[in-house]
Order: C-alpha cells, then structure tokens, then sequence
C-alpha cells in the first residue's frame, strides 16, 4: 500500500439520496451503447505504441524504462537505477507523489541536466500509463506487460510560443488543463487520447446532462472529484 | 463540473465529503461510487472486490467500469497538471474552502 494508504475511506448513510437521480442496475440493463472495454483494449493498444515508439525528446527504449520504472515507483518498490538521477526522481515523484513536486524540483532538475521539455515528455509517458494501469485494476485486470522498443530517433520537435509562463514548465500559453502538455505536442495528442477514451471528450464535456453507460454527469464529476482529493490535487 | 452538472437536476451539491469521505454529497449513489473509487486509486485489492460488487449491484457492471476508466484518467490529469506547476485560479478559493482545504501558496496564482 505505501504510498496509496493514507486517506479516510468514504462512508455515509443516507439511503434516501439513492433514489434523486443517476442510473440504476435496472437503467444499465436496458442501455443498448456498447460496454466500454473493447475502446479501453484498442486505446492499451494505441498507448503501447506510443511507449514503445521514438517519442520527441527520447527514444523506444528510453520511453519504456521510464515507464517500468514508473510502475515500480507506483507499486511502492525500488527503481531500476538505470534513469539518469534527476530523470529517475521525477518518474517517481509524478508516478507516485506527483502533488509534492514544487518548481525548485523542476529548476534543480533542469540544473542536473533534465530539459524542461523532456520533462514534459516524462510527465506525458508516466500520467497516461498511470490513468491505463488504474483503470485496468478497477477493471478487475492485471496490466499489461508493457512492449518492446522500435528502433528509431526522437524528432525534437519544438512547437512555436511554447515557454515557462504560469507553471513551472513550458506551456503553450497559460498552464491549464488543456495546455499541461502542449509544449511536447504529442505528448499532448496521447493525452486527449486517453481523456476521451476514458472520461469524456472535448466537444462531450460541454453536455453536463452526458451519460456514459448509463453514468450520469454528476456521477462522473463525483469520481473525478474524489479521485483528485486522493491524489492531493487541487484542480 | 460537478457543481455545474448537479445544478442541472435541479439538486444540491454538499461538498465536503468529497474530501472527507465521510457524509453524503448529494449524488446518487456517491457513497457507493467513493468507495469504489477509494478502492482503486489507493490500489486496495481486499476492499475492490466488495467496492465492486455494491457499485455493481447499485448502477451496473458497464457503469461501474466507467467509473474505473474516469478515475484513470482524473489520475492521468492530476499527475500532467502538478507535474507542470499549472496555479489553481483564486476564483476556486470559496470552493476550496467549502472542501475544508485551502489552496496551498504554491498553487496559487503567480
């Protein structure tokens, strides 16, 4: 547990709200929309070849250390040792205690030789394999064995106007949401990947009446506010 | 996105459970659904399969997996968004404080 067993659990005993609104297992029973687990199959599969793929800033195998490394540092064990010491801290400190990270740990991890967009890169890597590995324990499913790494050169592609302006890394404009990888585009493109996929996407978000398998929005908004109070998450 | 979803049932959200864990938050079913998502985010094997089974027997298995996957990806979002530093608006400070949190100075709006 580690890491993860710190909170207060969530209890309650009012019955009666059970009854205002939201689906029951009657609703779900006569929801014709397909169950979601084929689309969570073809996005793993989508997201291994990312991993296993030159990215912007580094390469298949690069990517898929910092991945493995992530899952060990997730699962409250010890990393392999083979990142460079300020690539190894950040891949354990956004896969498991991503809310203790301040600028000064970015600004001194740029100073042992970390590059601010390989940053991004690394945060990109790690918060989508994280969101695949979570949902599939939900799921009631082992993760997948991550793949092997395809031959091949980071393009190092540097998106015009990306610079530090409200965060602590680079950002294409303000540092929100939408914009939190957008200095590594890619990066950016996987993350949408995986928003949609999972959650809602951009266009979806906008229907606050949105059900998905019979979830109703408040629903999902509740599972995404309570699982930002676990992670200490503010936004 | 809660508030705003909840106000269009015409309900009331009562937010403070949301990080206490305890009470109940004007969501249906929220009690059932915050211990299914604390099963799984704090990767709780022994508490998931009983999580599981009440959140199935109350919304259904396909919704139960939806709510595995958004908080997937709420945890994606949460580690992009503190990994980069991005400041929480001071707009977001009344809700904040109905939370029971504060917004720490770090986040706070540079």
């Amino acid at each position: 547990m580690g890491l993860f067993s710190r909170k207060k659990r969530a209890t309650t005993d009012d019955p009666s709200l059970d009854d205002i609104d939201g689906p029951t297992a009657d609703d779900a029973a006569v929801d014709l929309s397909p169950p979601p687990l084929e689309a969570f199959d073809m996005l793993v599969d989508r997201e291994w070849s990312r991993l296993a793929n030159p990215g912007t800033w580094w390469n298949g195998g690069e990517r898929l250390a910092i991945a493995a490394d992530a899952r060990r540092a997730a699962a409250g064990e010890e990393l392999s040792g083979l990142l460079p010491e300020p690539v190894e801290e950040a891949t354990r400190r956004i896969a498991a205690d991503a809310a203790s990270i301040r600028g000064t740990d970015v600004a001194r991890w740029e100073l042992e030789g970390l590059d601010p967009f390989s940053y991004v890169e690394v945060a990109g890597i790690i918060s989508r394999l994280m969101a695949l590995d979570i949902a599939a324990f939900g799921l009631g499913r082992e993760p997948r064995a991550l793949p092997k790494a395809e031959n091949g050169e980071p393009s190092g592609e540097r998106p015009d106007g990306a610079a530090i302006t409200t965060g602590w890394s680079p950002t294409i404009g303000p540092a929100t949401a939408p914009s939190s990888l957008s200095a590594v585009p890619a990066e950016a493109d996987g993350m949408w990947d995986v928003h949609g996929v999972l959650y809602l996407s951009l266009d979806q978000m906008f229907d606050m009446q949105i059900e998905r398998e019979g979830l109703s929005r408040p629903q999902i908004e509740l599972t995404a506010a309570r699982t930002s109070a676990l992670n200490d998450c503010f936004y | 996105m809660l508030r705003a979803s909840i106000a269009t049932f015409d309900l009331e959200l009562t937010p403070a459970p949301i990080v206490s864990g305890v009470g109940e938050t004007g969501v249906a079913f929220g009690r059932e659904i915050m211990a299914f998502v604390d099963a799984v985010i704090l990767r709780d094997s022994d508490e998931l399969v009983g999580a599981r089974a009440d959140l199935d027997a109350s919304i259904g298995p396909a919704a139960t997996d939806r709510v595995a996957m958004v908080a997937g990806n709420f945890s994606m979002m949460n580690r992009a968004l503190d990994a980069v530093g991005a400041p929480v608006d001071g707009g977001h400070a009344d809700l904040a404080a109905e939370l029971g949190a504060e917004i720490p100075s770090h986040l706070r709006a540079r």
